[in-house]
């Protein structure tokens, strides 16, 4: 008959003893008494058990034995009393020693279930730590037969110890004592050898069974093989320190950032390079490290485009590039190039930034230097050809001249003669005449090379005249994909101006808005061209490019001065001359917001009824 | 000026400036021939006489002072050269190879017939300095291969006794042919001997000597 319910048990334990009380008071034979001794004993578990049942039995003793005693009787009294308490005390040790063994041994065949079925190896112990079951994997595992393992099961000093790797054992016992004294949990790696002789790494953990008045029952625990994780996290480790390796060693500064622009990691180059590590972006006032991180290592003059170009790329998440002033670690801002690029996952949200920074400053000045030098031959082989050009003017006149002065030597050699030779003085008179105009000509050609053709002057609509230039330059934008913009003023008054001369102003000013663009590295604005009137008798034009602007404005104007490879450097002084002679003034500023705005005013026509 | 047979050649490339020098030339009484090229001017078969080369510095054919180089060595009449824009490197090459002048035009008339003067000058004194070695070679070409032995020997300044000692000869055969060599050179004295020798470039046979010792 099983109970299984403790409210059961208690019923049925109370039902018996007063069945036992009951019946000896009717009786009036004690030995029912045992039962109800019995039902203590069982029920008092946690009392100290032979005083409780001393005591009860004493009281039930002279309840039920001095009532009705006899003087006479009073030996075989005490002997029945005597063997009454006896057989409880006995009664409540067999039981107490019963409970035991059963409780012990539903727990045992319990777990003997659980670690059987159990994946991995398990196995359980006796408080003091010595194996008392291990499961059919762990035999099939180390390769000892049933038999042999109960030898190891039995013993009493920690058979187990030969399954473990010899580096691993000591660590292991020595970490079980201490678990076995405190009732720690039992967790520990090591390499337990296999049937085959083979080491492999194990995760053993172990746990302790208490019952109910928290004294350890016994240990229970598993084994879990992790020598292919631990294999597949050593791979890891060392690709990982080959990757961080190669990081640190590669010729290049990386960094890389959280998602919203906060440095999270520089390479071993960079924290060299600028003598400066993650930690010392951290700041009391627990701003950013970000800005720390700029305000530190960039020159101030790239502070304010550095920082735009960053909190830019983290709004939007593009990839950048920017050429900046480092500072290293000895003070000194260095020219480099950084770029970075988002890493994303596949929902497209940035998991980190990576950035690459590379030194070109060397590369720079190299290439300065070249760029000041092919300016520099670039001047020289002008001047060269005005030397060239000059020359050849020069013997173009010199010629004639050198025959007029010779032939003047002869003719005043003829007129001197005695008698005078007038014929023969007549004839190279008329060479000299006709060498001189020769020389006079070649002098009337040279000014006509340079002079500019008369200027014929009309009313001109403005508007009709930028138009028409416009179209004519469309082809040459769209090609170097640049695109106009007008804002034209209507009804502007008509001006006076050689139509042919303003457009080759026009066209001028609008070549060189598209040349100062460059489209290669820059998100392509548009040229603005504006006009509007300028005070009651001027009209401006104004010709905006968002390009990469000059340096001097004023020396542009300059005959000779060009900052580009091909071209005479003369464009920009013809169009000025040309402005100038309208009667205008032709100009250049530069931007607030980048690239040079060259401006030029002509007169409105003043008849103009309009 | 020049009284004497001569020529004045002119290499120009412009016609004006050629017409103006032959004209000038003309009304000073001198002789000119005028060529564009230096091509032209070579194919020209001269006259033998005392003559000076007007020459341009820009040609089409070549370049007057590359052509001044390339004759230097050669029998050739004195150049001054005649540029519309000489420079000074160009006039201090044209001076070491040997020019009389270096005019740049228009040129100062006075310092053109000056230059021509010196030129022609130059030339006479050089052709007859080489009519006279002509005939010196000419003389020491009827010497027989003995005596050509023994004309160093005598020149040197060597005794006759020692000039007779090198050549294993006797006093007396050293001295009739020394009478023959002074006749056949047609020198008047030992010294006219010594004078010929060093023109015609006869090696002393007395440095010869010493060198050896």
């Amino acid at each position: 008959m099983e109970v299984s319910s403790s409210i059961g048990r208690y019923g049925w334990i109370i039902a018996t003893s007063c069945g036992g009380l009951v019946l000896a008071w009717l009786s009036g034979e004690p030995s029912p008494l045992l039962a109800a001794i019995a039902a203590i004993c069982v029920y008092a578990d946690r009392w100290p058990t032979p005083l409780a049942i001393g005591f009860v039995a004493c009281i039930l003793g002279i309840f039920f034995l001095l009532p009705g005693s006899e003087i006479q009787a009073e030996l075989k009294t005490y002997i029945r009393f005597s063997t009454f308490l006896a057989s409880a005390l006995a009664i409540s040790l067999l039981i107490r020693n019963f409970q035991n063994i059963t409780s012990s041994h539903r727990v045992e065949s319990d777990t003997r279930l659980i670690v059987e079925s159990m994946p991995g190896l398990g196995w359980s112990t006796d408080p003091e730590g010595n194996f008392k079951y291990v499961n059919r994997s762990v035999m099939d595992y180390v390769g000892i037969p049933p038999e042999a393992m109960s030898r190891i099961e039995g013993s009493d000093d920690f058979g187990w110890r030969q399954l473990v790797h010899p580096d691993d054992v000591d660590h292991a016992v020595e970490l079980w004592l201490h678990c076995l004294k405190t009732g720690a949990p039992y967790e520990t790696e090591h390499r337990v050898r296999r049937f085959d002789g083979i080491y492999r790494w194990f995760r053993n953990t172990g746990r302790s069974s208490r019952d109910q008045d928290g004294r350890i029952t016994g240990w229970y625990g598993t084994t879990i093989d992790i020598d292919d994780q631990r294999k597949a996290e050593e791979a890891l480790r060392k690709s990982e320190q080959q990757l961080r390796l190669l990081v640190d060693t590669m010729p290049a500064l990386v960094w890389c950032a959280t998602p919203d622009g906060e440095p999270s990691y520089l390479n071993k180059r960079l924290i060299d390079y600028i003598g400066l590590t993650l930690e010392s972006f951290d700041n009391p006032e627990k701003k950013s490290r970000q800005s720390v991180a700029i305000r530190s290592v960039v020159h101030p003059a790239d502070i304010p485009m550095m920082a735009r170009i960053w909190s830019s790329a983290v709004v939007t998440g593009e990839a950048f590039t920017c050429r900046y002033r480092l500072r290293r670690a000895d003070g000194v801002f260095r020219w480099v190039d950084g770029r970075g690029e988002a890493l994303r996952d596949e929902k497209g949200g940035i998991l980190q930034w990576y950035c690459v920074t590379v030194d070109i400053d060397d590369a720079t000045r190299i290439q300065d230097t070249l760029r000041s030098t092919l300016d520099r031959l670039a001047r020289a082989s002008q001047a060269a050809s005005l030397a060239e050009m000059s020359a050849s003017i020069a013997h173009e006149v010199s010629q004639p001249l050198a025959a007029v002065v010779t032939n003047s030597y002869a003719c005043q050699q003829w007129l001197s003669a005695k008698p005078p030779n007038l014929p023969r003085a007549l004839i190279v008179m008329e060479r000299i005449v006709r060498d001189a105009s020769s020389a006079a000509q070649v002098v009337n050609r040279t000014r006509a090379l340079f002079k500019q053709d008369a200027i014929i002057k009309t009313g001109l609509n403005l508007t009709e005249v930028i138009s028409e230039v416009l179209q004519l330059m469309h082809d040459e934008a769209i090609a170097k994909g640049v695109s106009f913009q007008t804002n034209l003023e209507d009804n502007l008054p008509r001006i006076v101006a050689d139509r042919t001369q303003l457009q080759q102003v026009l066209v001028n000013l609008l070549r060189n808005g598209i040349d100062a663009i460059d489209t290669e590295h820059e998100a392509t604005q548009p040229l603005l061209v504006r006009s509007r009137l300028d005070g009651p008798h001027m009209v401006l034009v104004e010709i905006q490019d968002h390009g990469i602007g000059v340096e001097d404005i004023e020396k542009i104007f300059e005959p000779f001065f060009t900052t580009k490879n091909k071209g005479m450097g003369m464009g920009l002084a013809i169009c000025r001359s040309i402005v100038e002679k309208h009667g205008g003034r032709l100009w250049a500023t530069a931007n607030d917001s980048g690239g040079t705005t060259f401006s030029f005013t002509i007169p409105a026509y003043a008849d103009d009824s309009q | 000026m020049i009284e004497d047979d001569h020529t004045i050649f002119i290499v120009d490339d412009d016609d004006r400036m050629r017409e103006a020098l032959c004209e000038l030339m003309a009304s000073r009484s001198l002789r000119a021939v005028s060529f564009g090229a230096v091509s032209e001017y070579m194919n020209f078969s001269k006259l033998d006489l005392p003559s000076c080369l007007l020459l341009d510095v820009e040609l089409p054919d070549i370049n007057g002072l590359d052509f001044q180089e390339q004759i230097a060595g050669e029998q050739h009449p004195p150049i001054i050269f005649i540029t519309a824009h000489g420079d000074i490197p160009a006039s201090v090459r044209a001076i070491r190879n040997g020019a009389i002048d270096f005019l740049t035009k228009p040129f100062i008339e006075s310092e053109l017939l000056e230059a021509i003067r010196i030129a022609i000058a130059q030339d006479r004194i050089s052709r007859l300095a080489r009519v006279e070695l002509t005939k010196l070679q000419h003389c020491l070409s009827s010497l027989t291969p003995r005596e050509r032995e023994v004309l160093p020997l005598v020149v040197s300044g060597l005794l006759n006794k020692q000039a007779a000692a090198e050549l294993g000869i006797s006093e007396v055969t050293l001295q009739i042919h020394r009478s023959k060599i002074m006749h056949k050179m047609e020198a008047g004295s030992l010294a006219d001997l010594v004078r010929f020798a060093e023109k015609l470039q006869i090696p002393s046979a007395w440095d010869r000597r010493s060198d050896t010792s």
